[in-house]
């Protein structure tokens, strides 16, 4: 089979992401993007990973029908502000209360609970996130070595608002993809998932 | 909105199909134009 790296029109994509639904997570989102674009969301999400600042200049400049799409596909959103990439999923460009130091380096922030938990295992690397209990501020930590877990206080649930791999589309921005379909919207990208000491 | 608590075992399972896989390569089977 041969690749074809053209780009989809906007109506194509809207379309594939209208059918995959509300439960749709992020692997299955980026996984209906066409593949150069499913290359520049690497290219993003491993800057996460080389930068000591969320990505920006030569790594998005210049790619505004890029960035619009990976928004509309709910992948990465960019701070209003400053153009910097504030949201790459499971990253976050800002500090959040989920703190992934991955093995070797580099530490990171997750958006929340779930996607703290997810980082390490797309990497294939061991790691120790860190938080606090939204509540009493008691440390949180989980640790993964060698894909063994271990949660400190043990007893650490996670509480989420929805469904653990719900993760609504947003609506697309003016000019990327087409509103026409009916998928949910959700204004800005927000925490779903919190660790519970219980 | 309602709350839902999930287990340690299960919330590392729902992350790893949400992000598991997330930076390999295309299949070069499974290319998406």
């Amino acid at each position: 089979m041969t690749s074809n790296h053209s780009a989809p029109t906007p109506d194509v994509l809207a379309d594939r992401l209208a059918r995959l639904g509300q439960g749709a997570g992020v692997a299955d989102r980026q996984a209906v993007l066409p593949d150069r674009l499913r290359m520049f969301h690497q290219r993003l999400l491993g800057a996460f990973l080389t930068e000591t600042a969320p990505p920006d200049g030569p790594v998005v400049a210049g790619l505004a029908a890029e960035r619009a799409a990976l928004a509309a596909a709910d992948l990465v959103h960019p701070d209003p502000a400053t153009g910097t990439i504030a949201v790459a999923y499971p990253f976050s460009g800002r500090p959040t209360p989920y703190r992934v130091k991955l093995a070797g380096g580099p530490a990171v922030f997750a958006m929340c609970a779930v996607d703290a938990l997810g980082i390490p295992q797309m990497l294939g690397r061991d790691g120790r996130i860190s938080s606090l209990d939204p509540t009493s501020g008691q440390p949180i930590t989980v640790e993964v070595h060698a894909g063994a877990w271990g949660f400190l206080p043990a007893t650490t649930v996670v509480l989420s608002a929805g469904p653990l791999l719900a993760m609504p589309v947003t609506r697309p921005p003016s000019g990327a993809v087409p509103t026409s379909t009916s998928t949910p919207t959700r204004s800005r990208p927000t925490r779903t998932s919190e660790l519970i000491p219980t | 909105m309602t709350a839902t608590v999930f287990g340690q075992a299960e919330a590392v399972q729902a992350a790893g199909q949400a992000f598991g896989g997330l930076l390999d390569p295309p299949d070069p089977q499974e290319t998406t134009p």
